[in-house]
């Protein structure tokens, strides 16, 4: 199968569907009635119903193999005085928009002097599992954290209590199908960090997950070390992006993303996580010209 | 009282012959005698204070904390052994945890002290187990609003808009009674408080003290936080004033 966010909620090609290690765990309760090694239904998405066919029957527990409801690329951006982070509104049921107003961006209040907010993508029920999980982590440090033998969690400390989750989900070959950004600040310092499904985890000052890997990230990081380099050679004050630069090159990224990924809504939300705080915008969208699509073959009138 | 008491405080689960539980009544004296604490609920907000006598001058100013929070919106403190007052909070934070699984919003304070109260009177239904040797504020702010509530160690608890338990309480009550709990600040709260520990503790008998005090206002969007060092600071020096001036007044 393949794992990667660009291709969640795509349909397969017959080759694709194609399973010659027969990776679809075999289910404990029916006994097996067809072999394996074909998807067996036409769609090549997810059917509950045939999990049966497609499972074995030799004894072995079937964990869930694709994402239903998902959200595309999300992403973020360090700048001079906290971290941005970027996510559409809307929840996909396969290539269907079903969802419009779902906010992907969560805010995590662990302590008095640090803020964090997760940007998710991927399984929508996963991440609703996944919050939820977090949230009572939180909350149960946070109450501990009153007294003095108890310290309080950063945006590190919750960056590696989930990356220990997704790596221990996806070794028990159970993944929370999801691919998410966590931003935070603590002490005046910034943190951005990306974690996905296979426990895989890496940080840098601007960060995209999925679709979003390919077509905003060298845009973010375009800005990211132009600015740079204008700080350094004193042109400008400053090595990082201020608010209103940050907000700029993640408008257009999301407007980037809007024209090429079609699993995108022109409709998205930004957090900005600084010292006092996560500030979670009201939706936005960015003006949009489709003129030029009237030439292109298979949108305009023409045939072929 | 031993005469009293004599053949039926042994076990909580004995009445004596004229309908009271002695065990329970001591573990009320054991509260009673502890340093005190104060909650006031206000038209914003709650506070919650303590009065630590310093035991040692060994150790570290500020460490040990007495106040204890159950949720991000509930904040708990007792007069009595340290050690029930840790395993209370426990159990207060696991009902906490359990509601919030369960039914997806944070637990009212109503529904968090039936239950924590049950569990203290299960404690005197048995002659295998003690009660618990503490009286408990516990205070918060849910979407009913702010509250507080009192539990003794029978078990019975009580809703009020102030109180205070442990050593010297009938007279820090008194003085809450005296203020406008149906106009008062959380900010307004913490001086008041600050002035009523102050006034209470006496320094020759009991030796000296730290006030710790915690707070849930519209400064704290909601969490049980400890009031800032310095407004408490500012909160004491205004208390040691206060009673400085009501001194030579005399």
């Amino acid at each position: 199968m393949n794992h990667h966010p660009g291709a969640w909620g795509q349909t397969l090609t017959p080759h694709q569907r194609f399973d010659a290690y027969s990776s679809s765990a075999p289910s404990r309760y029916q006994p097996s009635s067809a072999g394996s090694g074909v998807v067996g239904n036409d769609h090549g998405m997810y059917d509950a119903g045939n999990e049966a066919v497609m499972a074995g029957g030799t004894g072995v527990v079937g964990h869930t193999q694709q994402p239903l409801v998902t959200g595309t690329s999300v992403l973020g951006l360090v700048f001079d005085g906290g971290v941005m982070l970027a996510a559409d509104n809307l929840a996909s049921y396969g290539s269907l928009a079903r969802f419009r107003d779902i906010q992907r961006l969560i805010p995590l209040e662990s302590s008095k002097h640090s803020s964090s907010c997760l940007a998710v993508g991927g399984d929508m029920s996963d991440f609703q599992y996944l919050q939820k999980q977090l949230e009572t982590m939180i909350t149960n440090e946070r109450t501990q954290a009153l007294g003095d033998d108890h310290p309080s969690l950063g945006p590190r400390q919750i960056y590696e209590y989930l990356s220990n989750l997704m790596y221990a989900r996806r070794s028990k070959m159970d993944p929370l199908w999801n691919a998410m950004l966590l931003g935070g600040v603590k002490d005046g310092e910034s943190f951005l960090g990306y974690v996905d499904l296979l426990g895989t985890t890496y940080t840098s000052p601007t960060l995209a997950s999925g679709f979003g890997s390919h077509m905003a990230q060298p845009l973010l990081r375009e800005a990211y070390e132009s600015r740079q380099a204008q700080g350094k050679s004193g042109e400008r004050e400053g090595e990082l992006m201020s608010r209103d630069e940050a907000v700029a090159v993640l408008e257009d990224c999301m407007k980037v993303l809007y024209y090429r990924d079609a699993r995108s809504m022109n409709k998205y939300q930004i957090a900005t996580i600084t010292a006092s705080g996560v500030d979670i915008s009201a939706s936005k969208s960015n003006e949009t010209e489709w003129k030029f699509a009237e030439g292109l073959r298979g949108y305009g009138p023409q045939k072929q | 009282m031993s005469s009293i008491g004599t053949g039926y405080d042994l076990s909580v689960s004995t009445y004596s012959p004229d309908g009271r539980l002695f065990q329970v009544e001591y573990a009320a004296k054991a509260a009673e005698n502890a340093g005190l604490s104060i909650g006031l609920k206000c038209t914003d907000g709650i506070v919650l204070a303590v009065e630590k006598i310093v035991q040692s001058k060994l150790l570290v100013k500020g460490a040990n904390r007495r106040i204890m929070s159950l949720d991000n919106h509930v904040g708990m403190v007792s007069s009595g052994l340290l050690a029930d007052g840790r395993h209370l909070a426990k159990r207060g934070r696991e009902e906490a945890q359990s509601y919030r699984d369960q039914y997806g919003a944070p637990m009212t304070l109503k529904a968090l002290i039936e239950r924590v109260a049950m569990y203290e009177h299960a404690y005197t239904c048995y002659g295998s187990v003690r009660p618990f040797g503490i009286s408990t504020i516990m205070a918060g702010v849910d979407k009913t609003g702010p509250q507080l509530y009192v539990v003794e160690p029978s078990g019975s608890y009580y809703g009020y808009r102030a109180s205070a338990v442990g050593k010297g309480k009938q007279l820090a009550k008194t003085e809450l009674e005296k203020l406008d709990l149906s106009t008062i600040t959380v900010k307004q709260g913490v001086m008041e408080v600050a002035r009523i520990a102050h006034l209470v503790h006496d320094d020759n008998k009991e030796g000296n003290f730290e006030l710790e005090m915690t707070w849930i206002g519209p400064e704290t969007k909601g969490f049980h936080e400890h009031v800032p060092s310095q407004l408490l600071q500012e909160a004491e020096e205004a208390a040691k004033r206060a009673l400085e001036e009501a001194m030579e007044e005399d």
